[in-house]
């Protein structure tokens, strides 16, 4: 169950609290008596709202025909019956206590009623109108008349205008069910969460509020990935990302990113594919983390499953209903490095200079220099080391200087000759990003009536990024509809199209698109930025700092920042179409059949282009298509065995085919002609890029579960796979499962502070395979050398006798509510254990591989995640004041790293190394965690005192274990104030432990850019490193500031530039307000509502210097750990308006 | 619809191979990580101090990048060596073929020179269970069990080359498929092999130098090298097409000794710095030093060095009249150690004039030169040494394993290498390198081979010597 404390209906109904995360601790303790109006079961239909009378009496029944499943809804009730009556009814909150002044509106027959002090109303209706229940604080109800009997309406406390959903949750393939009889940990998640804080990749927009998930991301990457990992990492290279599917649709959430930007090396992050998906579309999300949760999704749920349901019903009963939501956000570079502003741009410390007499080319004329030694060589002007990308240069004393935009004169320069003062520019990274600006417009419309219903939506974002030149834009349609087509067949259809398209991403990592790589990593901290905006001449010939000397304009290694964002920009697109169509069937009153055929099909074309500056000018084409085809057929049984026991069972058959490819080329050896982007215009031929791959999964499943007497319930999965990666022999594998779940408050009902409680447990195994064309020996294409063909092998051996992987799970939990559901605890310990792991296996090059696959290495993951819900405050007067809270813990290891096929056994497994200094490996070792990172550490002596050599330079040690990549704890707690209508809420989400290497300090330090570089007068006195030399002796000896940060720092000692990855944040802030009524009825809407939000608003505490380490994903890889020049986090502020008509 | 297992056989992928595309493979991946500017560059022409780092001095002060380290034992291995082993296993049942013994001659020759600068490099390195299927762990052999290992190799492969059958009629961008000029190469390599056992194994060295010196190479028609060409991806892999390179300076190390002598490849060698002089960096010297110049007044290493058409030399005739003439002035049998001398002297200046003028040098360029560097046979090691080493520019490695092994000073003994004008970053190493450390990540895939080796060598650091290194 999955109720807030305290909240008689589904908390979806709760769209104004921003934690949407359904608690673990539900309530389930004030379900109606009698499901009057079931949903049908219809995966793609909601049930309709579960708004039937209740009376006081009800909140302690439990309720009778509640089993596992949801039933069809039983048309004998409701017979029409012509003719209005009067209908009288009480209102009241969940506590029983009378509302007055609530309107209550009869929708069909447009009339208008108010209760009473004592909460009671009378209003005419006629059978088959609807009301429409609001009063402020609380959320709207609509409830359609079905008998001629008073109603007892109890509203829920939190303001919320949007639809009610029956108390079901949703689990694998799309069965709802019971919550009560679900047998292992599972949230939901209302789509409010991904909608009124929006970010352009929704997933983003969960962190903190779903135990047992971590969500890493780098906002500065627009749209760049979000890694998703649920229960820690099991696979020890694989991605570990969740699998999303989509109203059954498995959607690809694949990245494209190559293979060097997944460890801190250079490339553009294009990011997940699942930002495709319009949030205003999703109603609901389902996250199944355990093995029992996903054993039916077979090998691809191994990484958990978020289940996402979308928008089916209309916001109005009958009729067509029209929603429309505005969305306006800014967003701004929230957390920038430290850097120093006293030196400028240089190696030494010096200034070049340039004498008239030599070089009067240089000069305007002999007075325009600007000194005179009086030594006889005449007038000169001093030079800054343009060629130089450090900041080890002069004092920034004001002097004047030939800064590098005076030279050029052919080039009709107007500043040629003209000098300035050598000063700071301390804002010149701030100013470098502007403010990011994103509207998102959605107009939904949806109806429905007896025999069907429909909805099609529309979105539209468009986001100018907070980087010159970037931006984004993403245009959905979808619709879905359903249709009674005779008695007992009914047909679904759902098609979804988006178009998604991004200009001049930045670059990640270690490369020239990064503006990192310009303004931290390397580069002069004096330039000045409205200088730089002039970053080309009429010619097209780059304007850069970073000249090779004055008379020589071509780039010494870094071009300009502006130079990279107009003229080295990226481009990608990709258009998808997504949905389902199928038919169900009711064949008799227990047996319905069930046919599906899902898509899943993109097409995306990434274009990166280098004009010409430090290296030749190219052009990278890459057209990417993808089709996953879903063929899927259910038969489902529902039957009472007896009047305490109830059977719910599914059989069925999938077929799942993929084919995907890559076409495109490069150009080799530069342009032709600059600024033609094409593939034609290569000096050398371009070389083709041209893969094709397909994969075909059989499956057969079946489900059924038991439930005696709504209180015990059992709960059996299969599944058997059949997979075309894996060779004849291997390819079969199985998924059985267990669950069960026990509601033992049923049996206590004397216990009065008990308001519920209910046991859970599951056993699961789940098998995996791997990528096609891994199991026979192929060669590589190379390009020719001249006319002669080049073989040659592959990076990573191919091997017949893959075996699938094999995963198998224990969970517990226990579902808690106390003191009349002030207090709601859920909590899940799970034991997870993954053997036989398909890797890519790392093996010496004397094998003539880098990497073989092969079946190695046991993993076992344990761990508990506890979700809590306090209601301290409730008040007559509407106020109330929640907290949720989660928190979660994974401990992994890597029991062995026995490789099967080789007969052989490894102490440890690399799992990826830094690209610059290779001292840095994330590693998988025996009887340690996952990600366990290595690297060279200081020595010390007996006593502690590093260890200092002769020449004044630390002593690095062996390569060695220096820290963990993964955190200990990770959570987040949300405080929501609602009263009359409005509310405030905020998520703090926080983790603790876990450590990462940072490039941005250390090659900001070496560079001498950062802060750290000026303090204590270093440059000026040097400094005497604090250790004693290997006789024991105090170091006594000087180095200068800039030795000591090349060989200080990380690129020797890893541990110095190691930080701890712990964080508190406050992530979100929310401010709401349902609009009264008077506001908008003028203009025929039935609700509106407004929002302001905050995102990624403070972090609050880290003991990361210059980096936010909530922030330094670099992939969605399983190389974690390794920052590779994080772009800076953004703070988003935003208004949300919502109009319902 | 297709059976459920046919459905992974990979469209993408050959599952064949020809030998000679596996040739070219070979050859190329060799001569692409050998002549790169990160392994050649920072590596082979550092440790000879032709050229020091211009930005980037960590690596003059031997403290390497690891990457640069391990692609160039990866490259060798995985693809060159492994290409080669491919090719001999595909052609030894059929040997009976017309050219296809001759194939596998000539693929085993090519292994012969690609294992010895392993071995050179490295010292005990993987070699009797490399490319093995069901290994994944293969042990490190005796870099002295290499060497006598290779030299049977040349020796079989000399008698197995026919010249009456074809062998490569594609694919062999060296000679061609020239049968005789692989021959002529297994005696070359030969003398190189044993020449630098010559201190380790003299009887030994001395017997193969005997035997073989008349057949190996007599003139500069005989170099084997790869020939580059002007079109991506198959320049030269250090060029300036790509971008105006200004990685390194040349040294005060070649350039004042150069200058000292009238040395007429200096000018090939380097470029002119402002006021067109040629002026050299010292060794090691670090951006942040006060009295480092702007870089204007350093020279950049000659544009022939940056031609995308530079071809990447394996083994050239001149380095055979070294040899020589160390053999004879070691008091082997092969001729006079004066006229080995002077010939190789020749070789190198008309190879590069033939280089970069299409002309051998004028003979009145080539005494004058001889004049003022004239052979003496009582500092044979320091006068050969000197003219070896300024002769096998830009081959970095085999400078380097020359410089290491011989310990040659100037003529007449005036120390010839700069010491750091910075202290080494590498706490074993005060002088230059050794070898080079063993891969960070035979550490983790192959730990107990790997602390094997380093015992077995006497340390795994670039300070260790290398069994042949006596002096």
């Amino acid at each position: 169950a999955y109720a807030n404390p305290g909240k008689q209906l589904s908390p979806t109904a709760d769209t104004t609290v921003p934690v949407v995360i359904k608690p673990a601790a539900a309530d389930t303790s004030n379900k109606p008596k009698q499901d009057t109006v079931k949903p049908l079961q219809d995966t793609t239909t909601r049930p309709k709202a579960d708004t039937t009378a209740k009376t006081k009496a009800d909140t302690a029944a439990r309720p009778k025909e509640d089993t596992a499943l949801i039933l069809p809804p039983d048309e004998t009730k409701a017979k029409s019956e012509v003719g209005k009556f009067t209908i009288n009814g009480l209102v009241k909150d969940d506590k029983g206590n009378p509302i007055p002044g609530a309107i209550i509106r009869n929708k069909t027959a447009k009339l208008n009623a108010q209760s009473g002090p004592d909460g009671k109303f009378t209003i005419k209706a006629g059978l088959k109108d609807t009301l429409l229940i609001t009063s402020v604080t609380f959320a709207d109800q609509t409830i359609p008349i079905e008998k001629r009997e008073p109603l007892a309406v109890t509203l829920t406390p939190a303001n919320a205008n949007k639809k009610v959903l029956g108390e079901v949750v949703v689990t694998a393939l799309g069965i709802k069910k019971n919550p009560r009889s679900v047998g292992y940990a599972l949230s939901e998640v209302s789509g409010n969460a991904v909608q009124e804080a929006k970010e352009v990749n929704f997933v983003n927009a969960l962190t903190g509020k779903i135990p047992g998930v971590q969500i890493s991301t780098n906002t500065g990457s627009m749209g760049g990935s979000s890694k998703i990992t649920i229960r820690g990492v099991k696979s020890i290279l694989g991605d570990n990302n969740a699998f999303f599917v989509l109203d059954g649709v498995p959607m690809m959430n694949s990245n494209s990113n190559q293979g060097g930007q997944l460890n801190g090396g250079g490339g553009y992050d294009y990011g997940s594919p699942l930002q495709d998906i319009n949030p205003e579309d999703i109603e609901n999300i389902s996250v199944l983390k355990g093995a029992a949760a996903t054993a039916l999704y077979g090998s691809r749920g191994a990484g958990g499953v978020l289940l996402i349901t979308t928008k089916k019903r209309p916001d109005s009963e009958k009729g067509i209903g029209v929603t429309y939501s505005l969305n306006a956000q800014v967003d701004q570079v929230a957390i920038l490095p430290k850097y120093q502003n006293l030196y400028g741009g240089g190696s030494n410390g010096k200034f070049d200079t340039l004498y008239y007499k030599k070089n009067p080319q240089g000069f305007l004329n002999e007075q325009s220099a600007t000194y005179d030694d009086n030594d006889g060589k005449g007038r000169y002007d001093l030079m800054p080391q343009y060629s130089s990308d450090e900041s080890w240069g002069p004092r920034l004393d004001g002097r004047m200087v030939r800064h590098y935009w005076s030279w050029d004169k052919n080039k009709n320069n107007p500043y040629f000759g003209q000098t300035a003062p050598w000063e700071a520019n301390p804002n010149n990274v701030k100013d470098f990003y502007r403010t990011g600006f994103t509207l998102t417009n959605n107009i939904s419309m949806a109806g429905n009536n007896e025999k069907g219903g429909f909805r099609l939506s529309y979105g539209n974002m468009n986001q100018t990024f907070v980087l010159p030149n970037a931006s984004m834009n993403r245009n959905n349609l979808s619709f879905n509809g359903n249709y009674e087509l005779t008695k007992g067949v009914r047909g679904v259809a759902s098609v979804n199209y988006s178009a998604i398209k991004a200009k001049a991403r930045p670059g990640t990592g270690f490369t020239g698109p990064n503006p990192t790589l310009q303004f931290t990593m390397f580069g002069q901290r004096q330039l000045d930025l409205d200088m730089q905006k002039r970053y080309q001449y009429d010619d097209g010939s780059q304007i850069t700092w970073n000249r090779k000397s004055w008379d020589n304009p071509t780039v010494s290694s870094s071009n300009g920042p502006y130079y990279n964002r107009y003229r080295d920009y990226e481009t990608d697109s990709r258009n998808r179409l997504f949905g389902y169509a199928g038919v169900d069937v009711d064949a008799t009153k227990w047996l319905s059949f069930t046919g599906r055929v899902f898509m899943d099909d993109y097409n995306s074309l990434e274009e990166e282009r280098t004009a010409k500056g430090y290296t030749q000018s190219g052009y990278i084409k890459r057209v990417r298509t993808s089709r996953e085809m879903n063929y899927q057929i259910t038969a489902d049984i529902k039957k009472d065995l007896s009047n305490e026991l109830q059977l719910n069972a599914t059989l069925g058959g999938n077929l799942m085919h993929r084919q995907w490819t890559v076409t495109g080329g490069s150009t080799q050896g530069g342009l032709i002609t600059d600024n033609v982007y094409n593939l034609n215009n290569s000096i050398s031929p371009a070389s083709v890029i041209d893969e094709l791959y397909e994969k075909q999964i059989n499956s057969v499943f079946a489900t059924a579960n038991l439930g005696y007497k709504n209180m015990l319930f059992l709960d059996l999965t299969a599944r058997s796979d059949w997979s075309s990666a894996l060779s004849k022999g291997y390819n079969q594998y199985f998924y059985p499962s267990a669950s069960a779940s026990f509601v033992f408050s049923d049996l206590l009902k004397d216990w009065k502070w008990l308001s519920f409680g209910k046991l859970r447990g599951s056993m699961a195994a789940v098998g995996n395979d791997t990528d096609p064309y891994h199991t026979y020996r192929v060669y590589d294409f190379v390009q020719p050398f001249n006319n002669n063909p080049i073989s040659q092998y592959p990076v990573t051996k191919n091997i017949p006798d893959l075996k699938p992987e094999r995963t198998t799970e224990f969970e517990t939990g226990v579902e808690l509510k106390f003191l009349d559901n002030r207090v709601g605890v859920d909590f899940t310990y799970y034991n997870r254990t993954s053997k036989n792991q398909i890797i890519t296996l790392p093996i010496p090059g004397a094998t003539g591989y880098l990497s073989t696959y092969a079946n190695a290495g046991s993993v076992s993951n344990k761990g508990f995640e506890i979700g809590l819900n306090l209601n301290p405050i409730r008040l007559k007067n509407g106020f109330r004041w929640d907290i949720n809270a989660n928190i979660s813990r994974n401990r992994n290891k890597l029991l062995d790293m026995d490789v099967l096929q080789y007969n052989t056994s490894l102490p440890l497994l690399t799992i990826g190394s830094d690209r610059r200094t290779q001292k840095v490996s994330v590693v998988a070792k025996v009887g340690e965690p996952l990600g366990t990172i290595m690297g060279t550490d200081y020595r010390y002596d007996a006593n502690g005192n590093k260890l200092v050599g002769a020449n004044g330079y630390y002593l690095a040690s062996a390569i060695k274990p220096i820290g963990n990549a993964y955190p200990d704890y990770v959570g987040g707690i949300t405080n929501t104030f609602s009263f009359k209508g409005i509310y405030v809420s905020a998520l703090i989400d926080f983790q603790h432990g876990g450590n990462f290497f940072s490039y941005t300090n250390l090659y900001g330090e070496k560079s001498g850019l950062l802060e750290s570089t000026v303090e204590n007068n270093i440059r000026e006195n040097g400094i005497v490193v604090p250790g004693v030399t290997e006789d024991g002796r105090p170091n006594t000896k000087v180095i200068s500031a800039k030795e000591h940060f090349n060989v200080n720092g990380g690129n020797v000692i890893s541990k110095a530039n190691l930080y701890d990855a712990s964080y508190i944040y406050l992530r979100e802030a929310k401010i709401g307000y349902n609009l009264p009524y008077a506001w908008y009825k003028k203009v025929g809407a039935q609700s509106a509502r407004i929002s302001l939000y905050g995102r990624n608003l403070w972090l609050i505490k880290s003991n990361a210097p210059n980096v936010d380490p909530s922030n330094i994903l670099n992939s969605a890889s399983n190389i974690q750990g390794i920052e590779g020049g994080a772009l800076p986090s953004l703070r988003s502020f935003g208004i949300n308006l919502n109009v319902s008509f | 619809c297709k059976k459920l297992e046919d459905i992974n056989h990979d469209p993408n992928k050959p599952t064949t191979a020809q030998p000679p595309y596996l040739l070219t493979g070979a050859q190329k991946g060799a001569m692409d990580i050998l002549y790169s500017g990160l392994q050649n560059g920072y590596m082979g022409m550092h440790f000879s101090q032709y050229w020091s780092g211009n930005a980037r001095t960590n690596d003059s002060r031997y403290l390497l990048d690891e990457g640069n380290n391990s692609n160039l034992w990866n490259n060798l291995y995985r693809i060159s060596l492994h290409n080669l082993d491919d090719l001999i296993k595909q052609n030894t049942p059929r040997l009976s073929e017309p050219g296809v013994a001759n194939q596998n001659a000539i693929a085993k020759i090519t292994q012969a020179w690609i294992y010895q600068i392993l071995a050179d490099a490295y010292g005990n390195i993987p070699y009797t269970e490399t490319f093995q299927e069901a290994n994944i762990t293969p042990k490190y052999d005796d870099a002295r069990t290499v060497y006598n290992a290779m030299l049977d190799n040349l020796q079989q492969q000399i008698n197995v080359l026919n010249p009456n059958e074809v062998s490569f009629l594609s694919g062999d961008i060296i000679y061609s498929g020239n049968v005789l000029k692989w021959k002529k190469l297994a005696h070359s390599l030969m003398l190189r092999y044993a020449i630098r056992m010559i201190d380790a194994d003299k009887d030994k060295a001395g017997k193969i130098i005997e035997a073989h010196y008349q057949d190996a190479f007599s003139s500069n028609d005989d170099d084997a090298q790869f020939n580059y060409i002007a079109s991506a991806p198959n320049k030269f892999p250090f060029n300036n097409s790509e971008r105006e390179i200004s990685d390194f300076f040349v040294s005060t190390t070649m350039v004042d000794y150069m200058k000292s002598v009238s040395d007429p490849r200096l000018n090939i060698y380097a470029q002119p710095a402002k006021g067109d002089t040629i002026k050299g960096m010292p060794y090691g010297l670090v951006d942040g030093d006060k009295s480092r110049l702007p870089a204007v007044n350093y020279s950049y290493p000659g544009k022939q060095i940056y031609s995308a058409t530079m071809p990447g030399i394996l083994m050239n005739y001149a380095e055979v009249e070294f040899i020589l003439a160390e053999a004879a002035a070691r008091g082997l049998n092969v001729g006079d150690a004066a006229t080995h001398y002077r010939n190789g002297i020749t070789a190198s200046i008309n190879y590069w004039y033939k280089l970069t003028t299409g002309q051998p040098a004028p003979q009145d360029i080539i005494n004058t030169y001889l004049s003022k560097v004239p052979y003496n046979a009582a500092d044979w090691k320091n006068v050969i040494g000197t003219q070896k080493w300024l002769a096998l520019y830009p081959q970095g490695f085999q400078s380097w394993f020359e410089r290491t092994r011989l310990k040659f000073r100037q003529p007449g003994g005036q120390p010839l290498f700069n010491t750091l004008a910075y202290p080494s970053l590498d706490p074993t190493v005060t002088d230059v390198p050794y070898r080079l450390t063993y891969l960070l990540s035979e550490q983790t895939q192959n730990i107990a081979n790997y602390q094997q080796a380093a015992a077995a060598i006497g340390g795994d650091t670039k300070g260790t010597k290398l069994w042949y290194n006596k002096f």
